[in-house]
């Protein structure tokens, strides 16, 4: 059994900082250990070092990287997913973006939730904004979901779930936002409504370019899977798609430091977000 | 079909997005006319987010002007531009090579670590000439950047000039690195002719060990883990000497761990500095555990608040495979919440 020494678990998690823009605490080395042996069953290596040398230094194309990517992320999706994170968009950014607003006298907030996938993402945020800006059905308040896969947007646009999907919503809002038949939950319409799904490619630009004026930007756990350049493109169209003072939300250990440095870094709780100033 | 001269235009609107919009497509248009504008507009754009658009524009453009830019960037005052001009030229590969033994030439000391500095990402042969020369060159600086650039990319072909620069008395940083090179790109021999040059490893200068130690660890055999261990009773060197223990037993999986680092492992664990250098001593003690009260730490650690420790006891418990360690594995799988623990204590692999 291979042992990651300290030496070679800081290569990897700042290559994988670097390239894929995850951070690895200490604390998950032995996720990451885990991950990397797998990988070096499949390529043959015996010492820990050699994988160091081919995702640090003979990786060009990426591909080492996209294959110990499909490892260290999850592909499962749930309502409310990165509660912390959620608490932050509720407690902290919200509260700062609604009052700017209405300190200018506007009524119009929006909301973007990139790679949307079967819409849990989209909905979560539809229940915190009723639950936190009670307001919001005055306003003129839209939160466009996008994914470039048409069956889970028809799927999303369903608004139903099975258990397994809702099992981190707080109870008084499963209880409030949905309709429970067995194990299927339904959103309730009024919630429902306040989402729209659309049809978009991340990577085709001119639709990217049509996506302007949000004052919040969702794309947690999705642009790991890109390359770098697309990885590039894609934060800089969410930059143009921002107002001034808007927040762009990636997944909690996704950065967007080593992708671009146009956003500003802000604490907010114990959360890190980025905003366009 | 994208209109050069209308982008050009707009690369000085007033309107950041319009800007940035101009730059890409100019990057998509991919023509060697568009390359003057966008290097024009580099050092007059005041937003940080256009500079970005323009760089990835010129990355997208396949002509030699690209790389020309680049390299006049390289003496710019502005740090952004010449870090992003770094990588521009990285990203340009192979290509950039004939430019790059030019600018290295011709260029100062500075230039020709930059030059050096882009290098590193090229494993290409076309940069052998370059290495060559930057290993002679009159500037320290450009000598050491050299090294490690050779050690990273892993070019075996310098080992032996590389060990050629340890010769005591030169300067530390050349050592240091020279030993951190070695430890890529060296091989048994290596170990020997560091000794030969610098004496034995009880002599050298406190500077020294970190990059010694880690060369003994890539590079060493079995024998060598007594040396290494002799160094555990420095405080500062815990991590380096348990790296390169580490790197021993995974080069040979029976390696004797010496009784002397017990109780200095035990300490470590004890500590709680740093979770991962806990769990690579809970590892290590994995192969003492017949030395007297280690198997009653080890077992103790499965209670750790340290979920790492937990692991790593487990792991070794498992390890050692005799009944008594399945025993205690048994008793406490009951009380164990967490699931990556179980898996790991189960010996399953990753999800």
């Amino acid at each position: 059994m291979m042992e990651l020494s300290s030496d070679h678990f800081n290569k990897l998690s700042q290559q994988i900082y670097i390239r894929l823009g995850l951070q690895f605490e200490e604390k998950k080395s032995y996720f990451l250990q885990k991950r990397v042996e797998k990988r070096m069953a499949v390529l043959g290596f015996v010492d820990p070092q050699e994988y160091v040398f081919l995702l640090c230094y003979a990786d060009s194309e990426g591909k080492e990287m996209q294959a110990l990517a499909n490892l260290i992320t999850t592909n499962e999706t749930y309502m409310f997913r990165e509660f912390e994170q959620l608490e932050a968009f509720a407690n902290c950014c919200l509260p700062e973006v609604l009052s700017a607003k209405q300190s200018r006298g506007e009524q119009k907030l929006r909301i973007w939730s990139a790679g949307c996938s079967s819409g849990e993402e989209p909905y979560s945020l539809a229940i915190i904004l009723r639950e936190i800006f009670p307001q919001s059905q005055y306003w003129d308040c839209e939160i466009v979901a996008t994914d470039i896969d048409e069956n889970v947007l028809a799927q999303a646009a369903a608004a139903r779930y099975w258990w397994r999907s809702v099992r981190e919503v707080p109870p008084e809002y499963l209880e409030k936002h949905f309709i429970q038949e067995g194990e299927r939950y339904t959103i309730r319409p009024n919630t429902a409504s306040m989402v729209r799904f659309q049809h978009l490619n991340l990577h085709d630009r001119m639709s990217m370019r049509a996506m302007r004026n949000f004052d919040f930007v969702f794309c947690r756990n999705v642009l790991i899977y890109f390359d770098d350049l697309s990885r590039k493109s894609a934060v800089d169209h969410f930059y143009n798609s921002l107002n001034h003072g808007g927040y762009l939300f990636l997944g909690h250990s996704e950065s967007v430091g080593r992708i671009s440095s146009a956003f500003k870094l802000k604490r907010m709780d114990t959360h890190l977000v980025y905003v366009k100033e | 079909m994208i209109e050069l001269r209308e982008c050009v235009d707009k690369l000085t609107s007033g309107d950041e997005a319009d800007r940035m919009y101009a730059a890409e497509d100019i990057g998509f248009a991919n023509q060697a006319a568009g390359i003057g504008p966008l290097l024009k507009r580099l050092p007059e754009e005041p937003s940080r987010a256009v500079r970005e658009a323009i760089f990835g524009a010129l990355l997208q453009i396949e002509h030699d002007g690209v790389i020309a830019g680049a390299l006049s960037l390289l003496d710019s005052d502005d740090s952004y531009l010449r870090n992003q001009a770094v990588e521009l030229l990285r990203a340009k590969g192979a290509l950039a090579i004939p430019y790059l033994d030019r600018a290295f030439q011709d260029g100062n000391s500075d230039r020709r670590k930059f030059v050096i500095d882009i290098l590193a990402r090229l494993g290409d042969s076309g940069t052998f000439e370059i290495y060559g020369r930057a290993l002679k060159d009159p500037d320290l600086n450009v000598v050491i950047t050299a090294v490690e650039s050779l050690g990273n990319t892993r070019q075996t072909r310098f080992r032996e000039t590389v060990e050629e620069l340890i010769v005591p008395g030169a300067h530390p940083m050349l050592i240091c690195a020279s030993l951190d090179a070695l430890a890529q790109i060296g091989d048994a021999a290596s170990v020997h002719a560091v000794r030969a040059r610098l004496g034995p490893a009880g002599g050298l200068p406190g500077y020294l060990w970190p990059a010694y130690l880690k060369l003994i660890g890539a590079k060493g055999g079995p024998d060598d883990v007594r040396e290494v261990a002799e160094m555990i009773g420095r405080e500062e060197l815990e991590g380096t000497v348990l790296n390169a223990v580490t790197a021993l037993r995974n080069r040979y999986p029976n390696l004797k761990v010496p009784s002397e680092l017990a109780q200095p492992l035990r300490n470590i664990v004890s500590r709680q500095n740093s979770p991962l250098l806990a769990y690579q001593a809970v590892r290590l003690l994995g192969g003492l555990l017949r030395e007297s009260g280690i198997f009653d730490f080890v077992e103790r650690c499965l209670e750790h608040s340290e979920k790492s420790v937990r692991i790593g006891a487990g792991q070794s418990l498992r390890e050692a495979g005799t009944e008594e360690a399945e025993a205690s594995l048994r008793r406490r799988f009951g009380s164990e919440m967490d699931e990556e623990v179980l898996q790991a204590w189960a010996g399953k692999s990753a999800e």
